[in-house]
């Protein structure tokens, strides 16, 4: 019987006390899985894939010495677990993300998501890579078996600043992709909800199964603010004087709209869209992940 | 009764009554702002924004901007000042000021000036105090702080111009004096009648009158008038003449002023009391003119010359006045050695014998044959490169120069090469210095400041430095000796020693050409003549004097009795006076030794001075300019004026108990009813926390 690991693994009040984002990563990870009583594959096939040529900087001993008598070529072997899934994180560290009303920021909760999910894929025997973008492309860690510490490092230096201004960004990311994958758009989703799916569009366009996650603070949801005050846009910095009591309605009815709009709108370009608040347990995400990785791997 | 404030720099703070309505009104602006993810949908709401830029609280902002105001006055010290001229009791305490300087005697001016005095006293209610002052260079309170004013306006009436400057600060002074002196008069009005004349202006800086007392102008001379004046005469001795006595040469200048026009005057030249030459000259509309006078014989003694040009509207400086003294030559006792050769002090002697008032007569001696009667009556002893004598001869030179005599020893070769013994010397000679190897030695270091060197002060000191000396004497200064000079070696070239009233000089100069070429330069007379003059204690004297000034009564005239030019006779007490005489009267003065009959001792001839015939005028406006408030005088005020101050300064207190009856007010109001009542707020947002 499945079960779900205990919620005190994957609570983001509890991880939020947890500095050091590996350790935070495999805590979830394993939680999770432990309460899943999942075996794992027990790591990579080493089944022989194709040859392919040598290029600079490959690893030397992989070149397969008896095709090179052969040929007088350098070749090396590729194996079946280097085909594995590439799973490519984009993580919005814009300056609206860098809020929380409660323990945590969303941009944490983002930064926890996707270390977790990173780890997870690893374990998987996937290949991570990592973009953080603000507005532009903050930083990027290239997909690869080996990258994990490497995104672990990038995701805890990861600070929320700037614009989000996702279309552009995303097509520049796309032209980073040399191959197709799942690609998991962590973020808040401040954007009108048909430009985002023309933007994610183009990245289903190319094969990439997509994945976005909608990080939503409790605050955001609810507008729980009554007295009146200066209220500033996080990105533009633009003040507003304005009596919450007065507009929490219809500010509400807007917020739902929104997400229903991006659900439709997502739907249609066949992208996995999940919204998440920042108060709830991490292993709705991973589950759903898990689930979309099951399903690209029977694709492929 | 005008308020005014003790300290108004403190009012700037009300400058402080802006920063409440700037917090009321930007309040919303300043207070942190709740940082939200977004606006995007916020900003679609069609929402009720909260108002700002408008005061919701009109009583309240107003209560505390005016705590804030009576805070800020009460510290400020307001005081309720009395209206200026008044007094606490009503009546005026008023200083009549009349300046009697010699510009005041202008014929239209003076007329004027007592016109204005008499309305300033007539105008007096029977309750108002006044006093009388005149004051030129100096000040005199002519008329204590009276109500008779009768004799207040005879005080005036009493007073004339006379022929001295005039300093505005000496009268308000004066009047100052008053005020502060009976504390009853701790303020008042000061009223000046003056014709405003700019040179006076100089004397007001740096004064400072209480706080209290206002000072006025009333200008007797609202035109401009137009002056001139003979403002000095140039005399000239020149040879021959009867007995051959010589003749003098007699010039005049002349300066006008603002004058209409330029306008042709006669100038008239006495000599002694008889006219000795008229001459015309025009005088432009500003600017000098010069007259010369044929060359008259010399009189014997003194000779008192008068220069008179046509008297104008001021007449008191249209005559000069100068006394030219009589020819004296003086005796220059020169000891030489035995072995002196016979052109060894060729340039010396012809340097001093030459020039006049006084003119030297050289008398080479034997330093042995000194004696009391042959030192009576010489100007200086000069020993030329001989020691002072021993014996009888050394006495008698010790004491005539302990009794005032003057001794100049030039150290040369010979004393070089034996030692000198003479307890009043300022130094010895050790050796010479031999400076042929280097081309010479000049002088180093020159005390310009020393009578000495006067002739030598400004471009002319360049000239002392070209002469060159290749052998001098080692000159070792004694403790109580002034080194005045010295070579370029740091070696004194010049010392001197006061013994009793008289002066002792030892030079290490060479004075002859075997040793250098001092006589050959143009330096070379002017020192010796200037040394000579020095050492025999006589300067030279002017030809005339300025009202003002006082005169050092010679020491020669043991019981001086001096007539003045108004004749009156005055006696000098020397412990009192210090032996000068105050000159306060232009004209003659005659000094008497004992008893004023007969021929004066000596004459000295008095002139106002030269800037008093500018009749330039300033505004009102700027008399008090740089008078500063006596902050001290009004310290020592009595105790009344200062329980009177004090009465006067009780609002302070009044402000600071509104202020507090105020901030209850406020505190009340502002916490109470609908004020009380705090906004709440829900939620504390989260921000920028990074795990």
């Amino acid at each position: 019987m499945a079960r779900t690991a205990p919620e005190s693994f994957l609570d983001p009040r509890i991880l939020g006390t947890i500095g050091d984002l590996p350790l935070l990563a495999r805590t979830v990870v394993d939680g999770y899985l432990h309460g899943l009583h999942r075996s794992l594959r027990a790591g990579l096939s080493l089944d022989f894939a194709e040859h392919r040529q040598y290029q600079p900087g490959d690893d030397l001993r992989r070149i397969d010495w008896r095709v090179y008598g052969r040929t007088d070529r350098f070749y090396l072997k590729t194996y079946e677990a280097d085909t594995n899934a590439e799973v490519f994180f984009v993580l919005d560290a814009s300056a609206s993300m860098d809020f929380g009303s409660e323990s945590v920021t969303k941009l944490d909760y983002g930064k926890f998501l996707v270390a977790s999910l990173a780890w997870l894929a690893q374990r998987q025997g996937d290949r991570v890579g990592l973009a953080t973008v603000a507005g532009e492309i903050l930083d990027v860690v290239p997909a690869s078996g080996r990258h994990l510490d490497l995104i672990l490092h990038t995701l805890g230096r990861t600070k929320g600043r700037g614009a989000g201004q996702i279309p552009e960004v995303f097509e520049r990311i796309a032209r980073l992709r040399s191959r197709s994958g799942i690609t998991v758009f962590v973020s808040d989703c401040y954007e009108e909800p048909a430009v985002l799916r023309r933007t994610v569009g183009a990245l289903r366009a190319r094969g990439n199964d997509v994945l976005v996650f909608h990080l939503i603070d409790p605050a955001e949801r609810d507008l729980p603010w009554t007295a009146p005050g200066n209220f500033e846009d996080a990105e533009s910095g633009l003040r507003m004087p304005l009596r919450p009591d007065d507009l929490r309605d219809e500010y509400q009815r807007l917020f739902n709209e929104h997400r229903q709009a991006l659900v439709r709108e997502f739907g249609r370009e066949g992208v996995e869209y999940m919204a998440i608040e920042t108060d709830t347990p991490l292993d709705l995400a991973l589950r759903t992940f898990l689930d979309l990785r099951a399903m690209g791997s029977q694709a492929r | 009764m005008p308020l005014t404030f003790l300290v108004p720099a403190l009012l700037a703070g009300l400058g402080a009554l802006v920063v409440p309505v700037l917090i009321h009104l930007r309040r919303r602006e300043r207070e942190k702002p709740m940082r939200f993810p977004s606006l995007m949908f916020l900003a679609r709401v069609p929402i009720t924004t909260a108002r700002r830029r408008r005061v919701t609280d009109w009583p309240l902002l107003l209560l505390r901007l005016l705590i804030l105001a009576l805070a800020v006055a009460a510290f400020a010290r307001p005081v309720i000042r009395p209206r200026p001229g008044a007094v606490v009791h009503g009546a005026r305490r008023v200083v009549l000021l009349m300046d009697r300087s010699l510009s005041m005697g202008h014929s239209a001016v003076w007329p004027a000036a007592v016109d204005s005095a008499d309305a300033i006293i007539k105008n007096l209610k029977p309750d108002d105090k006044i006093a009388v002052i005149a004051f030129d260079e100096d000040a005199a309170v002519l008329q204590p702080m009276t109500l008779d004013h009768a004799a207040a306006l005879a005080a005036v009436h009493r007073i004339h111009p006379g022929a001295r400057g005039t300093r505005f600060g000496a009268g308000l002074r004066a009047a100052r004096e008053l005020f502060t002196r009976d504390a009853g008069l701790a303020s008042g009005e000061v009223l000046m009648v003056t014709d405003l004349q700019r040179t006076g202006a100089a004397s007001v800086a740096g004064l400072k009158l209480p706080p209290n007392i206002t000072v006025r102008a009333v200008n007797a001379s609202p035109a401009i008038h137009g002056n001139s004046a003979v403002v000095g005469v140039d005399v000239q001795r020149l040879p021959g003449g009867e007995d051959n006595r010589g003749r003098l040469a007699v010039g005049a200048r002349l300066a006008s002023t603002n004058l209409i026009a330029p306008r042709t005057a006669h100038v008239n030249l006495t000599i002694n009391g008889r006219p000795a030459g008229t001459r015309d000259v025009t005088l432009p509309v500003n600017g000098t003119a010069s007259v010369a006078f044929d060359p008259q014989a010399l009189p014997v003694g003194e000779v008192r010359l008068v220069v008179a040009a046509d008297p104008d509207s001021l007449p008191a400086d249209d005559t000069f006045r100068a006394v030219v003294p009589a020819q004296v030559t003086r005796r220059i006792i020169l000891g030489v050695p035995p072995d002196i050769a016979p052109d060894e002090t060729f340039y010396l002697e012809h340097a001093l014998e030459t020039g006049r008032d006084p003119a030297f007569r050289i008398e080479q001696r034997s330093v042995g044959a000194l004696d009391a009667a042959t030192l009576r009556d010489a100007a200086i002893v000069l020993l030329y490169d001989v020691a002072p004598p021993a014996g009888a001869a050394g006495t008698a030179l010790a004491a005539w120069v302990h009794d005032g005599g003057g001794l100049v020893v030039a150290a040369g070769p010979r004393l070089g090469a034996r030692s000198m013994v003479a307890g009043y010397l300022p130094g010895t000679v050790q050796g010479m210095v031999d400076r042929r190897d280097d081309r010479g030695g000049v002088l180093g270091v020159v005390s310009l400041e020393h009578p000495v060197f006067a002739p030598f002060r400004g471009a002319a000191a360049a000239t002392l430095g070209v002469a060159r000396f290749f052998h001098y004497a080692h000159v070792i200064p004694s403790a109580d000796a002034q080194v005045i000079a010295a070579f370029d070696d740091a070696s004194p070239a010049l010392v001197e020693r006061q013994e009793g009233a008289g002066h002792v000089l030892l030079t290490a100069i060479p004075l002859d050409t075997t040793a250098g070429n001092f006589p050959l330069q143009p330096s070379y007379l002017p020192f010796l003549r200037s040394l000579a003059l020095y050492t025999a204690g006589q300067g030279v004297a002017p030809l005339w004097r300025i009202t003002g000034d006082g005169w050092p009564v010679p020491a020669a005239i043991h019981d001086p009795v001096v007539r003045s030019p108004s004749d009156s006779v005055l006696r000098i007490d020397r412990q009192r006076t210090g032996g000068a005489l105050p000159l306060v009267e232009a004209g003659f003065y005659g000094v008497f030794d004992g008893r004023a009959s007969g021929d004066p001792v000596t004459t000295v001839a008095v002139n106002p001075p030269a800037g008093e015939s500018d009749l330039g005028q300033m505004a009102a406006s700027e008399l008090l300019v740089g008078v500063g408030q006596d902050t001290v005088t009004s310290a020592v005020q009595s105790a009344a004026t200062l329980a009177e101050a004090e009465s006067r300064q009780r609002i302070w207190r009044m402000l600071l108990l509104l202020a507090a009856i105020a901030l209850v007010v406020e505190t009340v109001m502002a916490s109470r009813g609908w004020r009380g009542v705090a906004a709440k707020t829900v939620g504390e947002t989260t921000e920028g926390s990074t795990s």
